[in-house]
């Protein structure tokens, strides 16, 4: 028919033709897209180039914008989500990710959408790389045993997500509808030596992870975002062992990568890897360099090049590293070749060390595991705790901050009353305290330190930065505790916390109002 | 009270589908066996809150007492309607009336498929409004079908969850198939509505319009991805995946999983 159309158009000549023909293509093909001649003319028609995950078509030589004849089936069907657990996906083709698309800038792509009989549901397609109403969704949305066709014109170059929208979209794009879909430029992708698709996607089962058999799906996981799968390419595994990716070294490397999603975004990294380019978020430019971990907004896309130049396994992971661990999103890449010695020696010594030192590991290792009751044993404990936590507002050299944080060098507050002091630091503090005449009204937290961090710190204190008292020991804390106040201090005599008893007549403030 | 029941009649001309599932119905009684509502309950009436708000916002709109058949209409039964109207066999009917899949699984005119009782599947919506006709009923309202199957849902303790189950998430035979029949009905016989695995027509053509005389504009997007905040309920998916396949369907379809059931006015 198109070439009947050719014959009027040498024939005649005429603009009145070119109309007649359009018509008669129209009657054909139900699928015209209206002509404008600001786009570039569109020569010809092909079937799209697609690929299964994770392999992606070949570049695209073509230099002229065609007409792409694009199929895409919906399947509900049970496929195997792990090891021992099968599910019911809802897929374009048998396949989740559905097939790699790759078209050129410029091209129609005519949309012929299926809705296979034995399906329960309606679906339909959003191209995000397409530009009109749902992307494609209102006029692609069909029933089961109907097929729909629309056009659309690849106007600007990226890689972009396609998925079903209808409702309630996160089910249908967590059951498997997704892929992807890349408009190459004009000019066509910077040449490498291999390219990849991968794509990340969740599930979200009523059976924890690894829960054998026939899977359902779990609303309320659904609704909290929790999903108990989180995988690259449809399935646990789908890119591991013998499915590895591969590459040999020297060669360069470009992944296209999604994130269906539903819910969590994802932070992709090669564990050993750098990557020399990311073209951030899908578009057709290089916005870095040397990028370690690159994120892919749920429902959107980035490329990823690299150099593989050491051989050996290379794990690719999102680095919220307890979905990796415990969920799934993890793939491998096998890179073969010699070594490399002048970047990577790998292990050339092994041998033992033995500093010399201990560390406190929180088991009073360096206590001999004793509770303390010396001086030194006590002074000991608390530099430890004065250095980690009280250090950061009283500190280093006890002075505090001016108006914020009161001194506890040469403090009367401080030293006035043991007692007080140790439910302080027990319980924190809260209102207007005169520590040497000045006022202060910052909050203290409560620290939740044992009773020998505690008097460990109040001895510690209490002689350093000046100041000369007595231990305070760990029974005496413990007494304070056994005492049973639990509320932060208040800094008024006569308050509501044990640490708030027998301020001085000089040194107590006035009660914070509040 | 007027206009709504107007306009409750307007949407009713048109066709449109349910979907079902669930299981049993506790409070309806019985219809009395022996007249022309034999094989149908009663459905108490009530306050239906539509799945959309539309403009008006969450409110009900009345479901009078009705008689709603116990089971989807049979392959048998529909044998018997094309056999007594030839203008319904598959080789006769009107196309306008019924696409090609129409009856697409029966070996011939009046040869059915699967077993006698298994629910027919693959008839037009003017095909199931014919039928009802000739049995002195008329489809159920998409408000009818609701309601019913929410008492449904109610009464048997069965969550907007299991809807989702049983309408897609469950592989199972097509309802077409000897097995899928009623695999999911509860209720003993006599005491419910049986539901098997098969989507229903109803009479109402525009499910958004049929909730409410006046929806807002932007219906169809309500479709897609957004509008979990147009439902009454954003958290009920099996209705999203109800009204989502209900509005995906036009009056001649034909379709695999999509059967239908009878209701009567209460006079």
């Amino acid at each position: 028919m198109r070439i009947r159309s050719g014959w009027f158009l040498l024939l005649l000549g005429t603009g009145l033709c070119l109309l007649l023909s359009t018509v008669i293509y129209k009657g054909v093909n139900s699928a015209e897209i209206g002509a404008d001649l600001s786009h570039e003319t569109v020569q010809g028609r092909e079937e799209a180039e697609v690929a299964s995950a994770p392999d992606v078509p070949p570049p695209i030589t073509r230099r002229h914008a065609t007409r792409v004849i694009l199929n895409v089936e919906v399947r509900e069907h049970v496929g195997t989500l792990a090891d021992g657990v099968q599910y019911l996906y809802w897929s374009f083709g048998d396949e989740t990710p559905a097939k790699f698309i790759r078209v050129r800038e410029g091209d129609l792509v005519e949309t012929h959408f299926s809705n296979h009989p034995d399906n329960r549901l309606a679906h339909n397609l959003d191209f995000h790389g397409a530009t009109g109403p749902g992307g494609g969704g209102e006029a692609s949305f069909i029933a089961p045993g109907h097929t729909c066709v629309f056009t659309w014109r690849a106007m600007r170059p990226g890689l972009y997500l396609y998925h079903c929208v209808a409702a309630p979209a996160g089910v249908h794009i967590s059951n498997g509808m997704y892929g992807l879909i890349l408009v190459e430029p004009k000019n066509g992708m910077p040449k490498v030596d291999k390219e990849y698709y991968v794509c990340q996607g969740e599930f979200y089962t009523k059976g924890a992870y690894g829960e054998q058999g026939m899977q359902e799906f779990s609303q309320e996981k659904a609704l909290r975002e929790d999903p108990e799968y989180v995988v690259f390419n449809g399935h646990v595994g789908a890119l591991m062992g013998e499915h590895a990716l591969k590459a040999r070294t020297g060669q360069k490397v470009r992944i296209y990568l999604g994130n269906a999603g539903p819910s969590l975004v994802s932070s992709f990294h090669i564990v050993g890897e750098i990557f020399d380019n990311v073209y951030g978020e899908g578009g057709i430019s290089i916005n870095q360099h040397n990028v370690q971990t690159t994120m892919i907004p749920v429902g959107g896309s980035a490329m990823v090049e690299f150099t593989a130049e050491v051989p050996g396994p290379y794990t690719l992971v999102d680095h919220s590293m307890f979905r990796t661990f415990n969920k799934g999103s993890m793939g491998q890449l096998i890179v073969d070749g010699p070594e490399n010695k002048s970047i990577y020696t790998g292990q050339t010594a092994l041998m033992p060390y033995e500093p010399g030192t201990s560390l406190d590991r929180g088991d009073n290792a360096s206590l001999g595991g004793a509770t303390p009751t010396t001086m030194p044993q006590l002074m000991a404990q608390g530099a430890q705790v004065y250095t980690t936590i009280c250090i950061t507002c009283h500190q280093p050299d006890g002075k505090g901050l001016p108006g914020v944080f009161p001194p506890l060098a040469k403090s009367d507050f401080l030293m006035a009353d043991k007692t007080r002091a140790i439910g302080i630091v027990m319980n924190g503090l809260k209102g207007k305290v005169q520590v040497n005449g000045q006022s202060f009204n910052a909050e203290m937290p409560m620290l939740g330190l044992t009773d020998a961090q505690i008097a460990g710190a109040l001895t510690y204190v209490r002689n350093s930065f000046g100041n000369k008292g007595e231990p305070v020991t760990v029974a005496e804390v413990a007494a304070v505790r056994a005492s049973g106040a639990r509320k932060p201090a208040l800094a008024m005599a006569g308050g509501n916390g044990s640490g708030a008893r027998g301020g001085s007549a000089t040194n107590a403030p006035a009660q914070d109002p509040k | 009270m007027p206009r709504t029941s107007h306009s409750t009649r307007v949407v009713s001309r048109f066709a449109a589908v349910l979907l079902l599932l669930a299981v049993t119905a506790g409070t309806p009684a019985p219809a009395r066996a022996g007249d022309s509502r034999s094989g149908m309950l009663e459905i108490r009436g009530g306050a239906y809150r539509p799945f959309y708000k539309g403009k008006s916002g969450g409110r009900t709109i009345p479901v009078d007492s009705f008689l709603l058949d116990r089971e989807p209409v049979t392959q048998t039964e529909f044998l018997g309607f094309v056999t007594r109207n030839p203008r319904w066999r598959r080789s006769l009917v009107t196309p306008l009336f019924a696409e090609p899949g129409y009856l697409g699984d029966w070996s011939s005119d009046l040869k059915p498929a699967g077993r006698a009782s298994a629910p027919v599947t693959r008839v037009s919506w003017f095909a199931a409004s014919a039928y009802c006709e000739c049995e002195g009923k008329r489809l159920p309202t998409q408000a009818e079908w609701e309601w019913a199957a929410e008492r449904t849902r109610a009464s048997a303790a069965a969550v907007p969850a299991s809807v989702i189950r049983l309408a897609a998430f469950e592989p199972s035979t097509p309802a077409t198939k000897d097995s899928g029949r009623l695999s999911f009905a509860t209720g003993r016989s006599g005491s419910g509505l049986a539901f098997g695995d098969v989507w229903e027509w109803t009479s109402d053509f525009n499910t958004l319009l049929l909730a409410d005389p006046s929806p807002d504009e932007s219906s169809a997007s309500s479709l897609f991805c957004g509008d979990g905040f147009r439902a009454t309920d954003a958290k009920d998916y099996g209705g999203f995946l109800r009204f989502s396949f209900r509005s995906s369907l036009k009056a001649n379809y034909a379709l695999r999983n999509l059967g239908f059931r009878c209701a009567k006015d209460l006079k």
